[in-house]
């Protein structure tokens, strides 16, 4: 088989943006969000040596998750910041806890099974509908509303639990 | 502590993760990043080691088997000869496989077939994308376009103009004002000429079975003769289809790729005119290229005037030597342009308002200045420059792990300081530190390892202590243990009077009206604050910017991003009238003498303020 597909730019320049975002988002981080980018591309590129790649938005979305859990689950976990940590004064107090939910939101991403970390992530990150999700990564509705509803449960449930071993809610 | 905050709803676990998953959406997405994905991932097709085994290693075992080195055909060229650019392009190859040495003439015979050619180009440094465009080359005249701006540089008659092609306007000028040498890939290749070249084998693109060939150890722009070329060969007409420029130089990083090349193309004639085409206006559009500065200029012999040194680009940083007759500046392109111009670092002569030198610095912001000794020192990229102020010229550098710094001297220019921050892998939330080298042997003495990011450190003026500035915080290090000596509430700016006794730092108080920006005054031993001044004059948010102490150490100058110019007497206090704040953000603020200080603004002017009028 041919190892270039035929319009490699033009599928290049159509994700691009949805693949970086998607692994902005679980990642936090730019240079780490390009690393899991690039690793998405090669990724799907060998893939399509090996098979015909029928929908590169749907491989594309979920390389990029699932790479990025990968990265993250390596990636030593954050500090969380605390008070009076330098770069805590002067912020805020809602957007301090704001950050902070969100830096333990990406730690709770990787305890997910995989499918349901990515129909969460195009879910809530991507705001795809059930259908588009259900149509990009070949699984039926049904399927995609169960994983978003056990994603959601179990990610407020991480997040409420550590919190609360924190003395953060009542 | 319950830190849930106000106004939630009751139920905390769904609100929890809705503000998480709203504040991780709330992050733009990096547009430049998004470009350097693209610009990455375009390239994997060529990438030999993408199309390594992965998964199914029979099927990749069989594509390796296909990548061979290729034979060097010895078909000759057929028309006529591109003489400027292929006469002297001779690459040697070594052979990997055979351990012998082929010259490829043949790559320099097509091209010398070829009349015109035309590609792209892109560039980028330090992992950011700088540049794109297309070069359009005949005969010996090279069309640089890159978008609003085009040059054509005309090597046979040593003549240059540049277009803006909004503005309407032309400039001409002469190519040895050129600060740079023009970059003509092809030319490059020269340099090739006693080089070796290593096969890498073949690779097949949109149908085309490609030779790549590597040098290494290769002089390229300023890479010191360790920069790498890879070019694809096509093997049909045995010219580039890609050359990818790598220059390892940790001022730059820079990866220039050339590529959409399409040889012989028709190319309209007023492409490479040199006259001024019709509909257009003179104008200057490259400062760097101008002979004189424009504004209002000081006339030789003219005592110090109030006037405008320069106008175009934002003056960044100021320095003034110790004869107080030579200003050297920082310029750089506003917020928001887009013309991408390098940094320039530039000197005038004070008594005439000339130009002395200018030169290219890469994306430095600040620069230090050794007055006793006249030299300077900046970074580009992970390149400490030390040079000499008279010239210009870089007389020492020193390689630092962090880019994008601040550099300073001590009195003595015995040692520098570099303020550095480090984005790391969490933008935002960077770490920042000093690094303290002895220029008497060139070794990185002591890291001062602080977590905020770190804008500003300057010597104070024993060399005992140097001051770290950051959001925030000044904080105050005995250099000879690293020991934390002192902390002050302020911002990113502070300064030392001349004699070394008293101290100036900015700083800001939130207020019912607003942020009112502060310069406090304290002795620089004890850090006792002697005296709080309050910036007066500017239009909206202050952020003080600029401090100076006047050389006598009697006047305290500051500026801000208001616009607000202040001067205060230190014998008492007062403020001293006469200087009108600006309409923009001043950036710097430098005393040539105790009666005259010069400011740099946004707006994209060098000024001179004389304090007696």
């Amino acid at each position: 088989m041919n190892t270039v597909p035929p319009d490699w730019n033009q599928i290049v320049d159509e994700h691009s943006t949805r693949v970086f975002r998607v692994a902005m988002r679980i990642l936090g981080s730019i240079p780490d969000a390009e690393d899991v980018a690039q690793e998405a591309f090669i990724e799907a590129y060998r893939l399509h040596s090996l098979r015909e790649v029928q929908c590169w938005t749907g491989l594309l979305v979920r390389l990029a998750t699932l790479r990025s859990l990968d990265a993250l689950r390596r990636r030593r976990l954050t500090v969380p910041i605390a008070n009076g940590d330098p770069a805590s004064r002067g912020q805020p107090f809602d957007r301090l806890v704001a950050s902070e939910l969100e830096a333990r939101l990406r730690q709770s991403i990787t305890t997910l099974p995989a499918q349901q970390a990515t129909v969460f992530t195009l879910a809530y990150y991507e705001r795809w509908g059930r259908d588009e999700i259900a149509a990009h990564l070949g699984i039926n509705q049904k399927s995609v509303s169960s994983s978003l509803h056990k994603a959601r449960k179990h990610l407020a449930n991480l997040l409420s639990m550590n919190l609360k071993s924190q003395g953060e809610l009542p | 502590m319950n830190r849930i905050p106000s106004g939630w709803s009751n139920d905390p676990e769904d609100t929890c993760l809705d503000l998480a998953i709203e504040t991780t959406l709330s992050h733009p997405i990096d547009e430049l990043a998004v470009a350097r994905v693209k610009n990455r991932a375009y390239s994997i097709p060529f990438d030999r080691q993408v199309s390594m085994p992965m998964a199914d290693t029979s099927k990749f075992s069989e594509a390796i088997m296909n990548v061979q080195p290729s034979p060097v055909t010895n078909r000759l060229p057929k028309t006529k000869v591109l003489a400027a650019l292929a006469a002297s392009i001779a690459i040697v190859v070594w052979w990997t496989t055979s351990s012998s040495l082929v010259a490829i003439a043949q790559i320099a015979d097509s091209i010398n077939a070829i009349s015109s050619v035309r590609f792209h180009y892109s560039t980028s440094t330090l992992g950011q994308a700088a540049n794109e465009g297309a070069i359009e080359i005949r005969d010996q005249v090279i069309r640089y376009d890159h978008g609003r701006r085009v040059h054509v540089f005309d090597h046979a008659n040593r003549k240059a103009v540049a277009l803006d092609t909004q503005q309407m306007a032309w400039q001409e000028f002469d190519l040895s004002q050129l600060p740079a040498p023009v970059i003509n890939p092809l030319a490059e290749l020269v340099a090739a000429r006693e080089r070796a070249a290593k096969s890498l084998g073949s690779e097949w693109r949109d149908g085309r079975k490609l030779s790549v060939y590597e040098m290494k150890d290769f002089g390229l722009l300023d890479s010191r003769r360790k920069g790498t070329i890879t070019m694809w060969l096509n093997e049909e007409t045995n010219l580039p289809v890609r050359i990818e420029l790598r220059d390892p130089n940790p001022k730059f990083k820079t990866v220039t790729i050339f590529d959409q090349f399409t040889w012989d193309p028709d190319l309209p004639q007023d492409h490479f005119a040199l006259s001024m085409p019709a509909g257009y206006q003179p104008g200057e559009i490259e400062p760097a290229f101008a002979s004189a500065p424009t504004g209002v200029q000081l006339t030789k012999g003219q005592d110090l005037e109030s006037g405008i040194l320069y106008s175009g680009r934002v003056p960044g940083w100021i320095e003034v030597d110790r004869e107080r007759k030579l200003l050297t500046a920082i310029l750089r392109d506003k917020e928001g342009s887009k013309s991408n111009m390098p940094t320039e670092l530039r000197q005038w002569d004070l008594s005439t308002g000339k130009i002395r030198w200018t030169k290219f610095v890469g994306g430095a912001v600040k620069f230090g200045l050794q007055a006793e000794k006249s030299l300077l020192a900046l970074i580009e990229g992970q390149e400490i420059q030390v040079r000499d102020a008279a010239t210009g010229e870089v007389t020492r550098t020193m390689e630092t792990e962090h880019a994008m710094g601040f550099v300073s001297f001590d009195k003595t220019g015995s040692r520098l300081a570099n303020a550095y921050i480090d984005w790391g892998g969490n933008q935002s939330n960077p770490k920042g530190g000093v690094e303290l080298w002895n220029l008497t042997s060139g070794a990185l003495e002591r890291t001062l390892d602080i977590g905020d990011r770190v804008e500003l450190a300057v010597f104070r003026p024993d060399g005992l202590v140097v001051a770290a500035a950051s959001q925030g915080n000044i904080r105050f290090y005995r250099t000879d243990t690293g020991k934390l000596e002192q902390v002050l509430a302020g911002t990113t700016r502070i300064a030392y009077s001349p004699d070394g006794e008293e101290l100036a730092f900015a700083s800001i108080e939130q207020a019912m009206l607003g942020v009112i920006g502060k310069v406090m005054v304290a002795d620089a031993a004890s850090y006792a604050i002697d005296r709080t001044l309050t910036m007066q004059g500017g239009k909206g948010r202050s952020w003080p910017l600029g401090l100076d102490f006047s050389p006598n150490g009697q006047r305290l100058a500051a500026c801000d991003w208001n616009g607000a110019i202040n001067v205060w007497s230190l014998v008492n206090g007062d403020a001293i009238p006469g200087v009108e704040s600006l309409d923009s953000g001043v950036h710097c603020v430098r005393f040539i003498d105790d009666n005259h200080i010069a400011t740099g603004s946004e707006d994209g002017t060098l000024k001179i303020h004389d304090l007696s009028k």
